[in-house]
């Protein structure tokens, strides 16, 4: 691979492992606040809650203060996220290895397919019955499938090139 | 595969170890084991250059076809 490619491969994975830190510190740590009372407050009656920075009164995350909107519309998607930048960045990292065609190259693209092919739709699914939903979730779920088919086609890809690059080791 | 590599006859007759044809040719042992066994799928111009002049031979003392 060329250094332009390896540059920005290594960026994006980078990027991408610092998102999925992020959002899954954000999982995290609403969890604890919600459990515990921690760092957050109930408006509106018990409505809405508000979590706020540690250590200071800053709003940080807000939403609606009941199980099936803080299960659904709320963890599952920080924890999602999380999930999505980390497997995105290790299919980042493939491309500035020195083998770019390999089975575990192969292996990560296809974990990434399956999750963005199943997971948001199934969330979706589960929020559609248990909770309510916004308009824009839907466009979420078709964006996130078409990026499944692309890496899974990119799988097909790779699978071919691991397939070739066999071949190729045995030209001696 | 009808193409039979006779890499082995041509070290016995030079009395040369696989190693040391490794070594020379500048390929490792392993690839030259796969040569030797017949599960290369093909074999380089300069690998094929490498070897002859290494053993002092024609590329039809170390290639065979054989019919199958």
């Amino acid at each position: 691979m060329n250094l332009a490619v390896k540059t920005v491969s290594k960026t994006l994975y980078y990027t991408c492992r610092l998102l999925s830190l992020g959002y899954l510190a954000i999982t995290a740590y609403a969890i604890f606040c919600l459990l515990s009372g921690a760092w957050m407050e109930l408006q509106e009656g018990g409505r809405r809650f508000v979590i706020t920075w540690p250590f200071s009164g800053t709003p940080f995350l807000l939403g609606h203060y009941n199980l099936p909107y803080i299960l659904f519309d709320f963890l599952l998607v920080t924890a999602f996220y999380g999930w999505f930048f980390y497997l995105a960045g290790s299919v980042f990292r493939l491309f500035y290895q020195p083998r770019v065609f390999t089975e575990n190259g192969v292996r990560q693209l296809n974990r990434f397919s399956g999750t963005n092919l199943f997971l948001p739709a199934a969330g979706w699914l589960l929020a559609a019955i248990f909770s309510s939903l916004e308009k824009e979730a839907l466009l979420l779920v078709a964006v996130h499938f078409i990026l499944g088919v692309f890496a899974w086609l990119l799988a097909a890809i790779f699978k071919q090139g691991v397939n070739l690059q066999g071949e190729q080791d045995l030209i001696i | 595969m009808p193409i039979i590599v006779n890499i082995d006859v041509m070290l016995a007759k030079r009395k040369m170890q696989s190693k040391e044809l490794a070594e020379k040719i500048g390929i490792t042992p392993a690839n030259l084991s796969i040569l030797k066994t017949g599960r290369a799928k093909g074999i380089r111009f300069d690998t094929l250059e490498a070897i002859c002049k290494v053993l002092d031979c024609q590329p039809g003392d170390i290639l065979e076809y054989k019919a199958e």
